[in-house]
């Protein structure tokens, strides 16, 4: 049973070590769409916000390891 | 001497309670969002007073978990941030000691091993205590294994639709 809620912060942040965005994909027809109609995803919720800085403090971390 | 009214009294367990507001954690936060609470955490933990000790846990093996849980708990109680606040500073926190063991070439515990469930038994447990009572008992075994099956066949339910088949009479030779 886990009772500290640190371990469920922690892990249910969602950060996945493949942050990578895929390229968009881009119809070649005449009749295709210039633009995406993909709307940006910019949330300003507290935790979205953590989990971007514990994204940079892991990033921090990994260049520290290697080098 | 003056009757005293019987009303007048204590509640139970008053002595124990405080008025409201007295406390720290029941009056607004010093700092109301993540950020002024991280800003608070942040200099505090690569502070020269705070980093040293910090170490010492590490290497005594205190999970990096447990470490933030007890500093953002302390903080709630001081009344610097409430306990949503501090559950989400957690992570960071994390992380940032996690940054200084790293920075400090300290082995840590993260906190993060699963727990082992003493109820379960494993499956190689069981199968060793069967291997065992083979060997003990391999008569009593053959003998199970080898008892005919006294399940008596399924009868199929009688049709009961206006249009079924009628049943046929069983007839007595008697």
């Amino acid at each position: 049973m886990n009772l500290n809620p640190a371990i469920t912060a922690y892990t249910n942040l969602g950060i996945t070590d493949d942050d990578t965005p895929k390229p968009e994909t881009k119809g070649f027809g005449l009749l295709s769409r210039n633009s995406s109609m993909k709307p940006k995803q910019t949330s300003n919720e507290p935790r979205d916000r953590v989990r971007d800085y514990v994204k940079s403090i892991r990033q921090a971390r990994k260049q520290l390891k290697h080098g | 001497m003056a009757e005293r009214d019987p009303f007048d009294y204590p509640i139970p367990g008053e002595g124990m309670t405080a008025e409201l507001g007295s406390r720290p954690w029941q009056n607004p936060p010093q700092y109301a969002t993540v950020e002024q609470a991280l800003e608070f955490y942040i200099p505090k933990l690569v502070s020269e007073e705070m980093y040293d000790g910090i170490l010492d846990s590490m290497e005594l093996g205190i999970p990096l978990t447990t470490m933030a849980d007890s500093m953002q708990s302390a903080a709630v109680m001081q009344g610097l941030h409430t306990v949503d606040v501090g559950i989400l500073a957690m992570p960071v926190i994390i992380e940032m000691l996690a940054y200084i063991g790293d920075e400090a070439g300290i082995e840590y515990n993260l906190g993060m091993d699963k727990p082992i469930d003493e109820d379960k038994i494993s499956s190689t447990k069981i199968a060793l205590a069967m291997k065992k009572m083979r060997e003990k008992l391999p008569e009593a075994l053959e003998e199970r294994e080898e008892e005919p099956d006294m399940e008596e066949p399924m009868s199929e339910p009688a049709p009961t639709g206006l249009m079924a088949r009628p049943a046929p009479a069983v007839e007595e030779t008697m």
